[in-house]
């Protein structure tokens, strides 16, 4: 941390582009992973919940684990690589990743507040399991919370992402 | 025959999928607009206090600080009523009633500055006695809450009378002490249950801007209609502001439930705007997530039946915790009244009920409004009728249950697919063969289990709100349909775009929802009373009609026929008759729209829309024997569960839950089948896991975060299966009804009926969880 602040500002990939932030400018210490991302950055795809840790819907991937970006501040997250749901599908042609594909086709949403989340930890799930079964997808999801209770749904969308990507 | 449907009933992909994966929907918590300021406010920490003193210059020399607002600053302000029939609250006042309740509003350049400044307020209060138990206000000489009922009993004349919800109802009728002398078996119990709190997992957040003409532009998450009908007339009392400069938008709400925007909020973010010339943000925080929550509900149950099981009187006594005030204490008390009227056939009965006013937090609807409690005291007590006489649950339900041409307070039932819903549900669950007495079978594993059933009814679309719609065909084919109602992940969208789709015999995909603006879209009911499948849904079929009827005109010169004789479907206009005779919707446009054709020297095509107003008073035939409102549709619904139950533990695993519902017309299969499996698992943490507990010395809420207050995960959902029984309304359109509440009313009560079916004892207040079983198995106390 003491070596950060020395140089004045940090250095993260947020969805493979380079972001350097200030710090004190445009980072404060304790700004969070998931305040500079909404406000700084204006990535709004990533949803604060309850920011507080509990709910799961500010899920991103750091270096391709999950974390809650509302528990991390953004000046640990120097040298990281950040992928927030709107690094997900190809930005230059729009195709989108099997899991948004799925979650389409599988209805797996109701308000759609928690999918940015919820995706984001099928990502990771997926690129750690490749062929999870329902009750992996289960856990590996619990911390994400739906209150429209489109749970069943949203297995049913990971298992259909998991077999797409196998198909490639 | 009936016409075969292209769209309706099939499984459709959902309006606004595309922008929910990808993360471009823009909810209410993403506005953010230059020079935005943001708002934070400062709560009481005493239930019952007179403010005696508030200096604010310390907050206001914080630098960032833009403004603060106390009660001296609102006394211009008119008192703003919360909801349909609540009652007029000042936004901001001398007396706070409950811990929580709003003290002053700082705003500032940024969230920090205006938390900081929050503790640079100086308040003096003097502190009031205060009461939390709704039994205990309600007796003499208990402290004050509302000067105008002093025996705190909102609408009640006289002390010890109940609150006037019933004049205009029949909820109590025939001869109850009759029914009661004729009775060969009577029960009797109190059932309470508990506050629950909607919890969407986006908070309730608010952005007002004004702009150099007195535009005022408001983003919330509701129907901007709604949210005009209540700030609308305080804009106009202080600002004068007329309703054509209120601009109400709401894209994308992440779940309500039945929660409504915090108008004391809006009201504050609406002059925190105009004082400082800059657009407001109040963003929701989430321990503030329990306002307007589901009051508890204390609910005195006597019901009597004769041997062969026919019900011969009810009596219910209610009294509802409506905390420092209630959105709509009528319309609860009235639901919670419905589940012996409604849902039960019984000649003879009675509904006294009382709306008390305590220090707790100001409570409100929420998903299965009153339903949800009604039905679960009244079923409480069927189940021990039904043990008591010794009759079989399945004829109990089918004999005792309301039908068609039943008269119901004041509507009539037109259709009703309970009965088939009840014996689907039997015969999924293998009911029949699962049957034992209480307390009797263990699984190999030495939990006891069980087996319960609940029936329930529920508005399918009540209210009477009228609703608008519009519709605008493009040169291409393409369809704009502008409706104001608001998408909060019921997927109102996809239904309106598959009715208006089906009605213009176009493809589901030519249609894009313009979403709820009011500079857009024309007036909008609100999504409550599961209304807005009928009644938006009946102005987008008529303003499709209105748009058809032009196209098939000409249609009818390309084809040289009458438009009395063609159809539209999947593209195509063609005669009737003689489907081989067609044009394709895409050329018809093409050649016509924008275009001016000249026919007997008049000009003709050039813009085609439609336009559609549905009030079920126009739209739905009635009679002085049968006055409008009379047929509204409602839904039904039959749960069968199972359930595992370890009298160690006091854990309740549910292994098998059936949730049978009549739909009427399904519109779009995938969404209808996402909110029966949604209500019903929010049903299931309503029966086992949801509580915001009050602390019982000051009423503070304890609880008000996803860590404390339980709401089901993934890994709480049961094996479910939904059945949908679908009867097709004659008075709805397409024969649809609203169906999102009414899975979630019997769920609790059919576990209730399950654990007790496993441990042979009763549980009788929600939530059922593990200290109740292990004291009520005496394994604890």
């Amino acid at each position: 941390m003491t070596q950060v602040n020395e140089k004045g500002s940090i250095q993260l990939s947020v969805n493979g582009q380079v972001t350097i932030l200030k710090i004190d400018h445009e980072v404060m210490p304790w700004h969070t992973l998931l305040q500079t991302l909404r406000e700084t950055l204006q990535l709004t795809g990533t949803k604060m919940g309850c920011n507080n840790g509990e709910c799961g819907a500010c899920t991103v991937l750091m270096d391709g684990k999950p974390i809650l970006s509302c528990s991390t501040l953004t000046m640990d997250c120097d040298g990281k690589e950040i992928t927030t749901i709107e690094g997900l599908g190809d930005p230059v042609n729009g195709v989108l990743h099997p899991l948004q594909k799925a979650f389409i086709e599988h209805d797996g949403l109701q308000c759609g507040f928690c999918t940015p989340g919820m995706i984001m930890g099928a990502k990771a799930l997926l690129d750690k399991t490749s062929e999870p079964t329902a009750g992996q997808v289960k856990e590996a999801l619990s911390g994400n919370l739906c209150r429209c209770g489109s749970y069943q749904k949203i297995v049913e969308s990971v298992l259909a992402a998991a077999a797409a990507i196998k198909e490639g | 025959m009936p016409k075969e449907l292209s769209v309706i009933g099939k499984r459709l992909p959902r309006v606004g999928a595309l922008e929910l994966v990808t993360g471009s929907a823009k909810f209410t918590q993403d506005i953010c607009v230059p020079r935005m300021l943001h708002g934070m406010i400062l709560c009481s920490p005493h239930p019952h206090a007179d403010i005696v003193g508030i200096d604010t210059s310390g907050a206001l020399a914080l630098p960032g600080v833009k403004a603060v607002i106390t009660y001296s600053d609102l006394e211009h302000f008119p008192k703003v009523v919360s909801g349909p029939n609540g009652e007029p609250l000042k936004i901001l006042d001398k007396t706070v009633f409950f811990v929580g309740d709003y003290v002053a509003a700082v705003v500032a350049e940024t969230l920090e500055i205006a938390e900081n400044a929050l503790g640079l307020i100086n308040v003096e209060y003097e502190v009031l006695p205060a009461v939390f138990d709704a039994k205990e206000s309600m007796k003499p000489g208990a402290p004050v809450q509302r000067k105008a009922w002093p025996w705190n009993v909102w609408n009640s004349q006289e002390p010890g009378n109940p609150s006037l919800v019933l004049d205009k109802t029949k909820m109590t009728g025939g001869d109850v002490k009759g029914g009661f002398a004729e009775a060969d078996s009577i029960v009797e119990a109190e059932i309470n249950t508990q506050v629950t709190l909607q919890a969407p997992l986006e908070t309730d957040t608010v952005v007002v801007g004004w702009d150099a003409n007195g535009l005022c532009t408001v983003w919330t998450k509701e129907s901007p209609y709604a949210m005009l009908g209540r700030l609308g007339p305080v804009l106009a009392k202080v600002y004068g502001t007329p309703v054509n400069k209120v601009r109400g938008i709401c894209h994308q709400a992440g779940g309500r439930f039945g929660k409504h925007v915090d108008l004391r909020v809006l009201s504050m973010a609406a002059m925190a705007a105009k004082k400082t010339g800059r657009p407001v943000k109040f963003q929701g925080l989430r321990m503030w997530e329990y306002h307007g929550a589901r009051p508890i509900s204390h609910n005195l149950v006597k019901m009597g039946a004769k041997k062969d099981g026919t019900l011969s009187a009810v009596t219910m006594k209610t009294i509802m915790n409506c905390g420092m005030a209630h959105r709509s204490a009528s319309q609860e008390l009235r639901n919670i009244g419905r589940a012996p009227n409604w849902t039960w056939k019984c000649p003879n009965c009675s509904f006294e009920s009382y709306a008390a006013y305590t220090n707790l937090a100001d409570t409100g609807s929420f998903r299965g409004f009153g339903s949800t409690q009604g039905h679960y005291a009244v079923s409480q007590l069927c189940d021990r009728l039904i043990e008591k006489v010794g009759v079989d649950h399945i004829s109990f339900y089918l004999k005792n249950h309301s039908g068609v041409n039943d008269w119901w307070e004041d509507q009539k039932q037109t259709i009703s697919g309970l009965d088939e819903c009840i014996l689907k549900a039997v015969e999924a669950s293998g009911w029949r063969e699962k049957q034992h007495k209480p307390g009797t079978e263990k699984l190999p594993d030495g939990r006891k289990q069980g087996i319960g059933m609940a029936i329930a009814a529920h508005s399918g679309g009540g209210s009477i709100t009228p609703t608008a719609a519009f519709v605008q065909v493009n040169q291409d084919g393409s369809v704009q349909l502008f409706v104001g109602g608001d998408e909060t992940g019921q997927g109102v969208y996809t239904v309106e775009a598959a009715i208006c789709a089906e009605e213009l015999g176009i493809h589901y995909e030519d249609i894009r929802v313009i979403r709820a603006d009011t500079e857009a879209a024309p007036y909008a009911s609100s999504s409550s009373h599961c209304q807005n499948t009928c009644n938006m849904g009946g102005a987008v079929q008529l303003a499709a009609r209105d748009a058809k009827q032009k196209l098939l005109k000409l249609a009818a010169r390309e084809l040289e026929a009458p438009p009395e004789i063609l159809d539209v479907r999947d593209g195509w206009i063609f005669v009737t008759e003689n489907p081989a005779r067609k044009i394709a919707f895409q050329v018809l446009t093409a050649k016509y729209i924008g275009r001016k054709t000249l026919v007997d020297s008049q000009p003709l095509g050039c813009r085609i829309d439609g336009y559609g107003w549905y009030a079920q008073w126009e739209n739905v035939p009635w009679s002085p024997e049968e006055p409008e409102g009379s047929r509204v549709p409602k839904t039904w619904i039959c749960h069968i569960v199972e359930v595992a139950v370890d009298t160690e533990t006091g854990q309740v695993e549910i292994v098998n839950f059936i949730t049978a519902q009549d739909v009427g017309r399904v519109i779009s299969r995938n969404t209808a089948e996402n909110q029966l499996l949604g209500s019903t698992l929010m049903g299931i943490g309503y029966a086992l896991l949801e509580d915001f507990i009050q602390d019982p010395q000051n009423g503070q809420g304890l609880n008000a975060n996803y860590l404390d207050y339980k709401v089901p995960t993934h890994l709480d959902v049961p094996p479910t299966t939904a059945i949908m029984v679908e009867t097709i309304n004659p008075n709805t359109v397409f024969g649809a009804k609203g169906i999102g509440e009414g899975s979630l009313i019997p769920s609790a009560p059919a576990i209730a009926h399950a654990v007790y079916n496993a441990i042979g004892v009763r549980i009788d207040s929600t939530p059922i969880t593990p200290d109740k079983i292990l004291k009520a198995l005496g394994k604890v106390k």
